[in-house]
């Protein structure tokens, strides 16, 4: 009983992530690490667990808005490239950098483009 | 343009690599800076996002550093709804979408903000005791 319970909180964390994944576009990784963090403790695994979880929901997703997207994606191209090669200077800055500041910046920059969003 | 989008990128996967969600910076960037509609960044952000997780994820389980079985049960129930969901943003106006994303957007400022001012106190509390 108290597995199928685990499994059953495992099973409402995807359908809730994945929900926000494929309408955003992006965010469902938000929910699930939450959710990852309420049932277990470890925060390196459970963003590493995360990245995993919503990889297949991203390629549905991505495949639904390839399929109906009249115009394509081929456009982005550069974006996608130079995006992996940041993803990787990222990860390498990551230790040098400090955090605090960085999340003041981030949060800073949601808050900015969420008020802009909502008034244009 | 291209330059533009190749800066664009670079911000956005130094963001991402570093797992601020480069995502969710980079769909406002995409449609405020370079002028796209809601629904092509957003799927711009889900196409982008997948080769750099496609790295972090080998390493990741290369360093058994994942939780394997329980990703894979979000995933499978994940997967269900993100094809609806995503069938859904296809069909819905690219304003009511934008506005949607805002609401997002600014839900998640507030929570840092909170979450920026708890970890300040903390560390107040923290020298003032030393």
């Amino acid at each position: 009983m108290e597995k199928l319970k685990y499994y059953l909180k495992l099973a409402l964390i995807g359908l809730c992530g994945g929900a926000v994944n494929g309408f955003l576009g992006s965010g469902g990784g938000i929910i699930v690490l939450f959710g990852i963090l309420k049932l277990k403790k470890d925060r390196v695994k459970a963003h590493a667990s995360c990245l995993l979880a919503i990889a297949p929901m991203s390629v549905i997703s991505a495949a639904v808005y390839v399929c109906k997207s009249s115009e394509g994606f081929w456009d982005f191209v550069p974006v996608i490239i130079s995006g992996g090669a940041g993803g990787i200077i990222g990860a390498k800055l990551l230790s040098k950098i400090n955090k605090n500041i960085l999340g003041i910046i981030f949060t800073g920059i949601i808050i900015f483009s969420g008020v802009r969003m909502l008034l244009l | 343009m291209i330059i533009a989008m190749i800066a664009l990128g670079t911000v956005f996967g130094i963001i991402g690599g570093m797992g601020l969600g480069g995502g969710i910076v980079l769909v406002p960037a995409l449609t405020m800076l370079l002028g796209f509609s809601q629904l092509r960044a957003q799927g711009a952000a889900l196409i982008c996002s997948l080769p750099m997780s496609a790295c972090a994820i080998v390493i990741h389980i290369k360093n058994k550093n994942v939780y394997i079985k329980e990703s894979l049960v979000i995933a499978l129930f994940g997967a269900i709804t993100a094809s609806l969901s995503a069938f859904l943003a296809n069909n819905t106006d690219n304003a009511i979408l934008s506005k949607v994303f805002a609401c997002a957007l600014l839900a998640l400022g507030i929570q840092s903000c909170i979450k920026i001012v708890t970890n300040f106190k903390k560390n107040n509390n923290k020298s003032n005791t030393k």
